[in-house]
């Protein structure tokens, strides 16, 4: 079942298009991550379906409901801004069930939604305590929660975890996920951070320039990337591009792919068939592997090797990979040239 | 020895301010004090301790009572009345509207000129027969009252004209403090279908309550302090009408040279200025949410 309907949704600022001719169906019950560098018009393209902003052309359906000229609160949706929105005067159970008491549930029915979802969210211990009186984490679930208490069929996060650290982010990560399934919501979630797509989505729409590039599950987009713009996107490090072997065609393939060979003589710089010879640029150990960056005449080639590698600075070596892991881009259009083998 | 040298070094700082303030501040709220219970100097009979007399005289005074009474009633009316308006005008300006630069400018005017020349504008508006007011009232056959020279309208006219001067000030604390509002509290509010009015009583109301606390004692203050005007004015008439507390005290002291009577006003003054803002901070304080 579409939950949510995008028809040709455009929405300018002057002469800036913003979001331009956006059609895409979000599923009923799943995870779409709204993807792409900022200033592509994925915020933007969220406040339209949340009725924040009005569009110029195009429509929005909801649950099948055209909500195109309809208020926010009109459209079944609940939405957790950035920098959570929380009412810093009130405390977080007051904060929780604002909503429910503006509308005037009773206040036994309020008490147990309250309750919930407290345990739910983890807030239990916390309902009596102010905004300013909690860490970065404990907001973001005040937020997630007082989305989940209306029971609104739609959730719009608006890159919710930006502001917490590393640590923190990959648990609520794996949280609002397990919550998403576990309730059933419909959710479109916004993020400029691919390891978050990847994780949590199960459908990414991955805009440029207010333009989708592309929409698939994570692994499409891994594995199958439409252009050279999504491979270097997805993926960290990015998809190696190398423009160097034929003017109209460049060639992509992932750190992953890449084996090194100590060479024992000078480099050529002329571009080869599925490899490439250089000189070590930077070594990076991450640990569980390295990353070794090589310069090939005007390209840069990451290789990601296991453990902790050798490979000194300055060093001459040759890249090779197999022609299966191999992409190739149209250097024009930069969409992907299908080759069949 | 480092941290004398340090002491010292901070009471250098902090001198100049503090002589400034010791020598036309706190010394003469003391000599006013030790005054009040003085007679006053007269050629042939020096200054001399009287306990309470000034005192007794105060309460026996029909005109202190009566000034007292006015100034009650002028804060009463301009404090709250300021404070709305001012609240109004940020929320207006705030907003997002065309000529917005314009209407904040012309909204402060009335702060920046010195209240002298804003009594003098008033005394046109207020002039029976040719004044503004009368002007406007006349196509209604209305007019012909003497605003400013009859008893019962006179102190409302003073109190209109410190609205008047008052809000613009007090307008932009509020506008300050409503741009520290987060505009995504509006979005959250808007997506919970919270209406405009009670987004406003239920969340922007509470957020403004400490610029609303600060503005009230210094609108407080003013209406026992700012009283320029009723000297250009009324000169506290027509029969005490518009005498006010400070009016009172610079006619008893500077016109009658009453000084011991003067100081024992002076002293009354201070000690409702002070419990006004003690009041307020105590009373209020407890229902203040500060960021």
């Amino acid at each position: 079942m579409t939950a949510i309907q995008l028809n040709q949704l455009t929405k300018r600022y002057g002469t800036a298009t913003a979001v331009d001719a956006v059609t895409l169906s979000v599923e009923a019950g799943t995870m779409t991550v709204l993807l792409g560098p900022s200033g592509c018009g994925k915020s933007t393209c969220l406040r339209l379906i949340a009725g924040l902003e009005k569009a110029d052309e195009g429509t929005i359906a909801i649950a099948g409901k055209d909500v195109t000229a309809s208020d926010p609160a009109e459209r079944g949706i609940a939405m957790v801004f950035q920098s959570y929105a929380l009412f810093p005067h009130l405390t977080v159970a007051e904060n929780i069930i604002f909503g429910l008491r503006v509308r005037h549930m009773a206040r036994a029915d309020r008490d147990k939604k309250l309750s919930e979802v407290a345990k739910l969210v983890g807030l239990t211990d916390y309902l009596e305590r102010r905004p300013s009186q909690l860490s970065g984490g404990q907001r973001q679930r005040v937020a997630l929660a007082r989305a989940i208490v209306n029971e609104k069929p739609v959730c719009l996060m608006d890159e919710p975890l930006s502001n917490l650290d590393a640590q923190l982010r990959h648990e609520m990560r794996v949280e609002i996920r397990a919550l998403q399934q576990r309730l059933g919501m419909t959710m479109v979630y916004v993020t400029h951070d691919q390891t978050e797509a990847m994780t949590m989505a199960d459908r990414i729409v991955l805009m440029r320039e207010g333009k989708i590039e592309q929409t698939g599950t994570p692994s499409d987009l891994y594995s199958n990337p439409a252009s050279a713009f999504v491979a270097r996107f997805i993926g960290a490090p990015p998809m190696n591009v190398i423009s160097s072997l034929k003017p109209a065609q460049w060639r992509g393939v992932r750190p992953e792919h890449v084996k090194l060979e100590i060479l024992h003589e000078v480099p050529v710089s002329e571009p080869q068939l599925l490899g490439a010879e250089g000189i070590v640029e930077t070594v990076e150990y991450l640990g569980a592997d390295s990353i070794v960056t090589l310069r090939a005449g005007n390209d840069l080639i990451a290789s990601r090797l296991p453990g902790l590698q050798s490979f000194a600075i300055g060093q001459s070596v040759s890249a090779h990979w197999n022609a299966s892991h191999e992409f190739t881009f149209d250097a024009s259009t930069k969409r992907r040239i299908l080759t069949t083998n | 020895m480092n941290a004398l040298r340090l002491s010292l070094y901070g009471w250098l700082m902090v001198l100049p301010a503090a002589a400034l303030l010791g020598l036309f501040t706190h010394i003469p709220v003391v000599e006013s004090f030790v005054h009040s219970f003085m007679s006053t100097d007269k050629p042939k009979r020096p200054s001399r301790f009287v306990g309470l007399d000034n005192y007794d005289t105060l309460i026996a005074d029909p005109i202190f009572w009566k000034a007292l009474t006015n100034n009650l009633l002028y804060a009463l009316g301009s404090v709250p009345l300021s404070i709305a308006i001012a609240m109004l005008m940020a929320l207006f300006v705030n907003d997002k509207l065309a000529g917005r630069g314009f209407l904040r400018a012309a909204y402060f005017t009335p702060t920046i000129l010195p209240m002298i020349a804003v009594a003098n504008i008033w005394i046109f508006f207020f002039t029976p027969d040719y004044g503004l007011l009368e002007q406007m009232l006349k196509p209604f056959g209305l007019g012909g009252y003497n605003i400013l020279g009859s008893n019962n309208t006179a102190l409302l006219a003073v109190t209109i004209v410190a609205i008047w001067k008052e809000s613009g000030f007090f307008m932009i604390f509020y506008l300050a403090a409503l741009q520290q509002i987060s505009p995504e509290l509006k979005e959250a509010a808007a997506i919970e279908g919270i209406s405009r009015f009670t987004f406003f009583r239920r969340v922007i109301f509470p957020l403004l309550m400490p610029t609303t606390l600060f503005v009230m004692v210094n609108a407080l203050i003013n209406a026992f302090r700012v009283v320029d005007h009723i000297f250009v004015m009324t000169g506290g008439g027509p029969n005490n009408a518009t005498s006010v507390l400070l009016f009172r005290i610079y006619e008893v002291g500077f016109k009658y040279f009453d000084f011991g009577f003067a100081s024992a006003m002076t002293v009354v003054l201070l000690c409702v200025l002070g419990v006004v803002a003690l009041g307020q901070f105590f009373a209020l304080d407890r229902k203040v949410h500060y960021q």
